[in-house]
């Protein structure tokens, strides 16, 4: 099971002039989008490590992207408060949603694609709706107290995770939301693959695995480091481990069920900045400070 | 001309016979005469004065005068003939406008016409004057008679202005400025490419210049049809102005030899030549225009929208590279100089000087000195730095007094590391210390001095070294910027207050490794070692600190009996504990040294003080019961803590996740209810009764659970029975809190029974909620004294509890802990039917009176283990009452972790029922207005 795990270097995807603050891969895993400091998005095909295309419109640094489920179109955000919906094939900036009144930190697109939620620093998560040419939101959720971190979507719910420490659901078909209080700063928010959990990394250096249903911490996962810098967490397509990564550069396994570490590795020369798992397969990528994506396999 | 035979003569003549020379020459002699070539031959009395025609201009004062007469101005022999003017109505005279032209004869109409400014036709560029001429001409035919008969507007005719040639040429693919003939003798590529470069430049040619190109490339062709490729060079690009110089205008036009000096500076710079001359095609070049159909697409048709060299500068810089080849063949490569550099020739009739009589005059660059390093060193410190270079004291004997050597010496490391205010404070000190003359310059003052500076200049070292600082981290440079460290904003917009009180609610969660544990010498679990091995180790975890760990011993047993166990040792470690803690007194002095050095297991009314005193002081906020105690290990963290409340999606939004508008139907957003009306207008149903006490107070899940476990009483029919009764009045739902409040806050009296611990530990559960819910309902109305009230509806609750009271002596090791400091009255309670309301906990009373009333409650906690305090004046019935419901609490908690399905269960139909309750919102009775309008004094009901 262990020895499954992604730990040798595949690929490096070099091409990014500066850090690069998120990786993410397309929905069927097939490719994988890179945006960073120096205001560039990079489409790639990290098998065979190749730049398709690079994406350039954003004014400032480009902090996250999401890739619809159909994979024709993506949509990205930076610090430059907009944010930018893409046609893959064209690159061409669709919309340009306005709203936030601060850097927006995380951008994700409901399950069906039609709707482009995102959180800022401006303590706010805003809904845009791509169907209409309303570059407005549609709503506007100001429930949080701190600058909104990460985000992550179900069918109807939107889980929303804060610096004020909060994971913050909100169910649409409820009409209700329900908030997590860590009492630690929140820096990546992600779901289990069968719902049921969130996987929450805190600012002291800690992941947290939180029952949704009940709000109860089931797990705690240490070791790395993350005290200052925004980085990711998620968990291995199985379930079966914990995946986070570390200022240091390293890249930790934990077991989901007795929180041991169970590898880690150097992957960055400096801290990393965002990881991301591939649906189906052991692979996971990296991206760094250090301006590299590094794509890793068993 | 005639017949020779009938003559005789037989003499047949052909053809004219020639003149007679005489005749010939008078005739020739008048012609000429005529035409006035023969003026120069003739006497000059003879001679008259002729136009160039021929035609006499002067005709003699008698017979004209000049220009007069019959042949020069009218058509007529009489001379002026007046016209007869006629009009008659079917032919009206026409008004003919008379012009200077009408009086005017051929010469004269031409030197008017030199006068006026018109387009050449050599100058037409697109063709528009030529196409004119055709039209004009073409009208001039149709004076003919015509095919179509009538009016035909000239717009419609419009004659072809291109030959018949240049059409089928067209048609075969040629275009204005190719040339005509086989491709493979056009291979010179850069002629080709001059022609579409000047095809470009004028992308619209004229059909003037294309009336004449064809003409002029056949010549072209004809001639060059043996070498060069037959390509039409454009006629009509002579050269391109790149001079500010007016049109036409020719500087050079006296003096060719100083444009060929032009021509050459030009060439001195090839690229700027280029540049100039081609930046007027760059510009008329349009961007659409791209490369024919029928032309061959080679290489060097690559470079079509390059500005490559124009066609007349290629040819002119040809001709100047041979030139300049010759030129450097003849003259040896000559040093260029600055001043002088104006060409590479001479001009045209100069030869160029064999010796430069000009010297450059070089100077050598200056001597670097050896021991000179190129960066610059910043001496040590630079706010030291006067003190150490500038005015260094000169080197100083010591003085023969070695005391005094001593003395000094410590007195200048001193000063040189606090700074000159010791100096000036020594200095006040020792004014009359004959050993301390040294600082005012007596004796040894110089060597004091001396090692000052020396002092001084070391520490001026280390400062230096110092800086050498390892890089700042991100909250460091966080801080220097400004920033709100990140840490901190976990806690965000909390008052000071409120951060001591989550800084107590930690120290209830979390522990930390104490100082020294408990040795305790009495083994609690004798009979059962494998017990007494798990307690061992709860207690070593204990202090170990961190979060609760599952004990490994212990997975034989059940859930139920696992949380039952660890309760156990909870209530065993805090009895054993309590024998050796210190006393309340000291705590409180710890609390105000080092808040978070509370253990949970000792010092647990410590803690509890510090929430009574956040909630005293702020009775606005939001207080979370934390379930202390709790019997889980999960629960035993107050974080994760959950929250949940009502939040509208907005139609739009429900729509794209295609989810129905769960608020469908409500105009306006709904908005969060106040606390009060939220816990009186609740619907009468036990668990929503809960839910929505919870959903009020933003309490954690959990305690909605362990508050909704107290609440419902081992058995289930007898559970029933209130709530029916709370359903037909719904305003006893207040006073249902208030029995509950009551209830468990019945002050204790301290039993020092072990065995009842855990029963103390879930009333610290209880008591937090209350603590919390009494600053809630206080935030309304605060009841500014505890009133004892009377609420007979609320006797069937009161009952419940009482039906299940046992009769166990009741222990509370810690004794009572939440008591609070405005109703330390004894209350003297009739059993079950007086309420006592928690008073609310404004800050009324300043803060010095809690702290002080504090130290006296543990005060009275200490001796609670020897005497029963006074004001704990509860009836035994209702201690008894509360150890009860404690019981129930246990084991309903037991049940709980059983059946976390049926909870789950529940708790959906709690959402069932809460949005019907919002739904019928707007259908309240008035009764449940005037309800909540009286509900924030709890003494009226």
């Amino acid at each position: 099971m262990a020895d499954q795990l992604p730990r040798r270097e595949a690929v490096v995807l070099r091409g990014h002039e500066g850090p690069v603050l998120a990786v993410r891969f397309n929905s069927d895993g097939n490719y994988c989008i890179s945006c960073g400091r120096d205001r560039v998005l990079c489409l790639w095909n990290p098998q065979k490590g190749l730049r398709i295309k690079s994406y350039n419109a954003h004014a400032r640094e480009v902090r996250d992207v999401a890739v619809v489920a159909d994979n024709s179109k993506f949509c990205s955000c930076g610090a430059d408060r907009q944010l930018f919906y893409w046609d893959v094939p064209t690159g061409r900036v669709i919309r340009k949603f306005r709203g936030h009144d601060s850097e927006v930190n995380t951008v994700k697109f409901s399950e069906n694609s039609t709707v482009i939620v995102s959180g800022g620093y401006d303590r706010s998560v805003r809904a845009f709706d791509c169907r209409s040419h309303s570059i407005e939101p549609i709503q506007v959720i100001e429930a949080f107290s701190d600058s909104v971190t990460s985000l992550c979507m179900t069918r109807t719910e939107i889980i929303a995770g804060s610096v004020d420490g909060s994971i913050r659901t909100f169910d649409i078909r409820a009409g209700r939301y329900c908030s997590d209080d860590l009492g630690h700063p929140i820096n990546s928010v992600t779901l289990s693959h069968d719902g049921k959990c969130t996987l929450a990394g805190c600012l002291d250096s800690t992941l947290r695995l939180i029952d949704r249903e009940t709000g109860d911490l089931l797990q705690e996962y240490k070791g790395h480091i993350n005290k200052s810098y925004k980085t990711d967490s998620c968990l291995t397509n199985t379930d079966a481990h914990v995946v986070g990564s570390s200022e240091d550069g390293r890249i930790y396994y934990w077991d989901l069920v007795d929180s041991s570490v169970v590898s880690s590795f150097k992957a960055h020369a400096s801290a990393v900045t965002s990881i991301a798992y591939h649906k189906t397969e052991p692979m996971l990528v990296t991206s760094s400070i250090d301006g590299t994506v590094r794509v890793w396999t068993p | 001309m005639g017949r020779g035979d009938d003559d005789g003569s037989a003499l047949v003549v052909y053809g004219t016979p020639l003149e007679n020379s005489d005749e010939l020459s008078a005739r020739k002699r008048a012609k000429a005469l005529d035409k006035g070539t023969l003026r120069q031959q003739q006497p000059v009395w003879k001679q008259d004065a002729r136009d160039s025609e021929g035609r006499r201009r002067f005709h003699g004062a008698f017979t004209g005068g000049f220009s007069a007469g019959y042949f020069n101005t009218v058509g007529s022999k009489d001379g002026w003939e007046p016209k007869t003017f006629k009009s008659s109505r079917g032919s009206r005279a026409d008004m003919r406008q008379h012009s200077a032209y009408d009086y005017m004869d051929d010469e004269e109409r031409r030197e008017m016409d030199s006068k006026q400014i018109g387009t050449a036709q050599e100058f037409d560029t697109f063709g528009f004057t030529a196409a004119e001429y055709a039209r004009r001409e073409a009208t001039q035919e149709t004076n003919r008679p015509a095919v179509i008969p009538g009016f035909v507007p000239d717009e419609i005719i419009v004659p072809p202005t291109d030959s018949i040639g240049v059409k089928l040429l067209r048609k075969m693919g040629w275009r204005h400025g190719r040339g005509i003939g086989p491709k493979h003798i056009a291979a010179s590529s850069e002629v080709k490419r001059e022609g579409r470069k000047a095809m470009l430049a004028l992308a619209s040619a004229g059909s003037s210049s294309q009336d004449a190109g064809p003409s002029l490339e056949d010549s072209e062709t004809a001639e060059e049809q043996l070498d060069l490729p037959p390509t039409s060079v454009p006629d009509f690009v002579r050269k391109i102005k790149d001079n500010v110089h007016g049109l036409g205008f020719d500087p050079f036009q006296s003096a060719p030899e100083f444009r060929h000096a032009k021509d050459y500076r030009l060439d001195d710079d090839k690229d700027k030549v280029k540049r100039r001359t081609l930046r007027p095609n760059a510009v008329t070049m349009s961007k659409g225009f791209g490369i024919g159909a029928l032309e061959e697409m080679g290489d060097e048709d690559e470079d079509v929208y390059a500005t490559g060299p124009h066609p007349e500068m290629m040819v002119l810089e040809d001709e100047e590279l041979e030139r300049l080849e010759k030129i450097e063949k003849k003259a040896p490569p000559r040093p260029r100089l600055p001043t002088v550099a104006v060409g590479k020739d001479a001009l045209p009739g100069f030869k160029l000087a064999s010796e430069n009589t000009y010297q450059a005059e070089w100077f050598h660059p200056p001597v670097v000195p050896p021991d000179y390093v190129p960066v610059h060193k910043f001496v040590a410190a630079l706010d030291l730095s006067q003190s150490q270079s500038d005015n260094a004291p000169l080197e100083a004997p010591q003085p023969e007094d070695k005391t005094l050597v001593k003395l000094i010496d410590g007195m200048a490391i001193l000063v040189a590391r606090s700074g000159t205010q010791l100096e000036a404070l020594s200095k006040e000190k020792n004014k009359e210390n004959p050993l301390f003359q040294f600082l005012f310059g007596g004796p040894g003052g110089d060597y004091y001095t001396r090692r000052l500076w020396e002092e001084r200049s070391k520490r001026g070292l280390q400062i230096q070294s110092n800086r050498d600082r390892p890089k700042l981290g991100a909250s460091e440079r966080g801080q220097a910027l400004g920033e709100m460290p990140l840490q901190k904003s976990a806690l965000p917009a909390i008052p000071a207050e409120d951060r001591a009180r989550l800084q107590a609610t930690l120290n209830n969660t979390f522990m930390k490794p104490s100082a020294e544990p408990t040795k305790t010498n009495r083994l609690p679990f004798e009979d059962d070692p494998a017990k007494q091995a798990r307690y061992e180790q709860f207690v070593k975890d204990k202090y170990t600190g961190g979060l609760r760990k599952m004990n490994k011993g212990a997975q034989q047993l059940t859930e139920a009996q696992r949380a039952q166990e660890i309760l156990e040792f909870e209530a065993v470690a805090h009895a054993a504990r309590g024998t050796v803690s210190s006393s309340g007194a000291n705590l409180l002095g710890k609390l105000a040294a080092s808040s978070d050095r509370f253990t949970s297991g000792g010092v647990e009314q410590a803690g509890k003080f510090v929430k009574s005193i956040e909630e005293q002081q702020s009775p606005n906020q939001l207080s979370v019961p934390s379930t202390n105690y709790a019997p889980q290990p999960s629960t035993s963290l107050s974080y994760p803590r959950r929250t949940e409340e009502p939040w509208r999606p907005l139609p739009l939004l429900c729509k794209r996740f295609d989810v129905l508008d769960p608020y469908t139907g409500q105009s306006s957003l709904a908005k969060p209810k106040s606390r009060i009306e939220s816990l009186t207008l609740a619907t009468p149903s036990e668990s929503l009764f809960s839910s929505k006490i919870t959903e009020a107070l933003g309490s954690a899940a959990k305690d909605e659970e362990v508050q909704r476990e107290s609440t419902p009483p081992v058995d289930e029919g007898e559970q029933q029975e209130p709530e029916e009764k709370i359903a037909e009045k719904p305003v006893d739902l207040y006073k249902a809190i208030f029995s509950d409040d009551e209830e468990e806050e019945a002050p204790s009296q301290p039993v020092k029974n072990v065995d009842a611990a855990n029963a103390a530990l879930t009333r610290l559960v209880a008591d937090d909620f209350l603590e919390s819910l009494g600053k809630e309902l206080g935030l309304a109305v605060p009841p500014p004294m505890p009133v004892p009230v009377k609420a007979p509806e609320d006797s069937s609750k009161g009952q419940t509890t009482q039906d299940t009271s046992g009769g166990q002596p009741e222990d509370i090791s810690k004794g009572q802990t939440t008591e609070d400091t405005s109703s330390g009255q004894p209350q003297d309670i009739p059993k079950g039917h007086i309420k006592f309301v928690k008073p609310s906990r404004k800050g009324e009373e300043p803060k010095a009176d809690i702290q002080k009333e504090r130290d006296e409650k543990a005060q009275a906690k200490d001796a609670q283990y020897t005497s029963e305090p006074e004001d704990h004046a509860t009836t035994k019935d209702d201690k008894d009452q509360r150890r009860s419901r404690d019981k129930r609490k246990d084991k309903s908690r037991d049940r709980r972790e059983e059946s976390s399905k049926e909870r789950s269960k529940r708790k959906r139909r709690e959402r069932k029922e809460r949005h019907k309750r919002h739904k019928s919102k707007r259908r309240r009775t008035s009764s449940s207005t005037s309800s909540s309008s009286s509900s924030p004094s709890p003494s009226c009901s």
